[in-house]
């Protein structure tokens, strides 16, 4: 009998272990291929691979999906109020990573599903499950006094902790990804997410390159920083922001 | 009339035999350059805005040293970084983390990292600017966090210094609070008195509130010299640069301008292995349009038979 229970228990704390242990969902889309749209790039698909992977095979962690050249679609990332199906792509993940060509005002992608530009105005994130996204991308976070980084893209926040990308243009390399999120998941280190990006570009830039992160602050106090200072899940303490953040904390680093 | 024949063609193979000389490279085990691409938008209209600089015909390749970074190696920084432990070997890196301090050094290239994770780059309130030395403070203490850690180059020269932030900022674009600043003393390098250029080539200490180091680092191999190269001319390089274009931020360009030419040795980034230091062209200048300005800077290997744009 004494048994049966011991064995009926471990069975529980077994099923517990696993639900637990993935609970948490990575996607990502990478272009190669621009069909004449914009130039080719080369590196994209490793890189993005890179991040998905590690991150995959993190306990706490599982994979989506990972799309790339003519599956990465535009609409994936859109809100659907914006005729877009982001929530049941990259709104039903916790963390999404993009690797493809940028601009100040978009990323790109290589067919038109339903366009080939995902703009500041088709984004609303994290008003259904997105936490995180990564834009390996040119210019996606440029701030200037003409154009603030938090007109264009505050409005996309709607529960999303932060972005990640670039203030300049930026390299097309294979390693980024993965050596950003072997930062965040324990590999080499425990870091924050923000702090991970960077070190990652730093790696992987020449000191033309300015990296940038742009983080929703939660109480409207600046002394506490918030979601700058997140963390994966599992991985050390994150801040859940207001669907209207506030403020935004933004920093660009010279790499 | 049969000697003028003879003397043309003696004539002729001794010019044939120059030309061969000239491009003829010695035989070598040397692998071709390549240089990542740029995510930017390509263009091919541009004008050059300088004169060609005058080069030398052939160009020292030098060898990279081999890191040589072993546990004892990375054991020894630990200990004149101040942590307690013993590095692990993870993939390319040897990391410690001891507290809030971590450590990485990379077995491919060498470089060495060191961060306070506590505070660099992180909102806190401790790194504030009414916290922070003067810039001069601040290359006092770098440069002498250098020589205690033993990783100060003899050829390293001052860059610039500045000052990576991280702000509070509203929906209009105002700044309205600091949760992050410290001062960064850059240095960079020269070898046979061309700059090194690239990813690879850095030496950043950052100093925080109350003069704390909470970054270092370096990326900064040895060399030795290897062999003598010819290298193309400037005119060819522009040529080159003509077909590969240029990359920029601007997707539709009006106008691109290079205003500087200049050779430099190229350096690959922290976590790719390097064996050979090679020149390139570097052209820099600037693009115009959609109402805006933006620099660019672009390479070509200068021995273009060993190298190429990935």
């Amino acid at each position: 009998m004494k048994l049966a229970v011991c064995a009926a228990l471990g069975i529980l704390v077994l099923l517990s272990a696993t639900s637990s242990s993935s609970a948490y969902k990575v996607c990502a889309e990478w272009v190669n291929d621009y069909h004449g749209y914009l130039n080719n790039l080369s590196n994209n698909d490793e890189n993005a691979q890179g991040f998905y992977n590690e991150l995959r095979n993190d306990s706490y962690w599982s994979g989506a999906y990972i799309y790339g050249n003519d599956l990465a679609w535009e609409s994936d990332w859109k809100d659907p109020s914006k005729n877009g199906h982001d929530d049941v792509f990259v709104n039903s993940v916790d963390f999404a990573f993009f690797s493809g060509h940028g601009s100040m005002t978009c990323f790109y992608f290589g067919t038109e599903n339903d366009d080939h530009e995902l703009s500041d105005s088709d984004a609303l994130w994290g008003n259904k499950k997105v936490d995180w996204i990564v834009i390996d991308a040119c210019e996606v976070l440029r701030d200037e006094w003409w154009s603030h980084v938090t007109w264009r893209w505050g409005s996309a926040f709607e529960g999303l902790h932060s972005i990640c990308g670039f203030h300049t243009i930026t390299n097309d390399v294979t390693d980024r990804g993965s050596r950003f999120a072997k930062r965040v998941d324990g590999t080499w280190a425990e870091w924050t997410i923000i702090q991970a990006w960077i070190q990652a570009a730093k790696d992987t830039e020449g000191s033309n390159t300015y990296v940038a992160a742009l983080a929703a602050d939660a109480d409207g106090n600046d002394s506490t920083y918030d979601c700058w200072n997140d963390h994966i899940y599992g991985h050390g303490s994150q801040v859940n922001p207001p669907a209207d953040p506030p403020f935004w904390w933004y920093g660009k680093y010279q790499c | 009339m049969k000697k003028i024949a003879v003397g043309l063609i003696i004539i002729s193979l001794l010019m044939v035999m120059g030309i061969v000389c000239t491009i003829k490279q010695p035989n070598t085990e040397i692998q071709p350059l390549t240089i990542n691409s740029i995510k930017g938008f390509r263009t091919t209209s541009f004008v050059l805005n300088t004169t060609l600089p005058k080069v030398p015909r052939k160009l020292m390749i030098y060898k990279c040293a081999e890191p040589n970074v072993t546990l004892e190696y990375a054991s020894l920084m630990a200990k004149r970084f101040g942590m307690k432990g013993q590095p692990k070997k993870v993939l390319d890196e040897f990391v410690l983390t001891d507290g809030n301090n971590h450590l990485e050094i990379n077995i491919k290239s060498g470089r060495t990292a060191y961060t306070d994770a506590s505070r660099w780059m992180v909102g806190n309130n401790m790194d504030k600017q009414s916290n922070l030395p003067s810039d001069r403070e601040a290359i006092k203490i770098a440069k002498k966090y250098l020589s205690k850690t033993d990783l100060m180059p003899s050829d390293a020269t001052l860059r610039d210094i500045t000052h990576p932030r991280v702000v509070a900022m509203d929906k209009e674009g105002n700044v309205i609070g600091v949760g992050f600043e410290d001062v960064k003393v850059s240095f960079t390098r020269k070898i046979n008195g061309f700059p090194v250029v690239g990813a690879g080539s850095k030496l950043d200490v950052e100093v925080g509130g109350n003069g704390d180091v909470i970054n270092l680092y370096k990326v900064w191999r040895n060399y030795r010299p290897y062999r003598v190269y010819s290298i193309i001319t400037p005119e060819q390089a522009l040529k080159k640069l003509k077909k590969t274009g240029i990359f920029t931020g601007i997707k539709s360009v009006d106008k691109a301008t290079i205003n500087k030419v200049y050779l430099g040795y190229y350096t690959k980034s922290a976590s790719e292995k390097q064996t050979y230091l090679q020149p390139v062209y570097v052209f820099e200048g600037y693009a115009k349009g959609e109402n805006r300005i933006e620099e660019f800077k672009q390479y070509v290997p200068a021995i273009p038979e060993f190298g190429g744009i990935k």
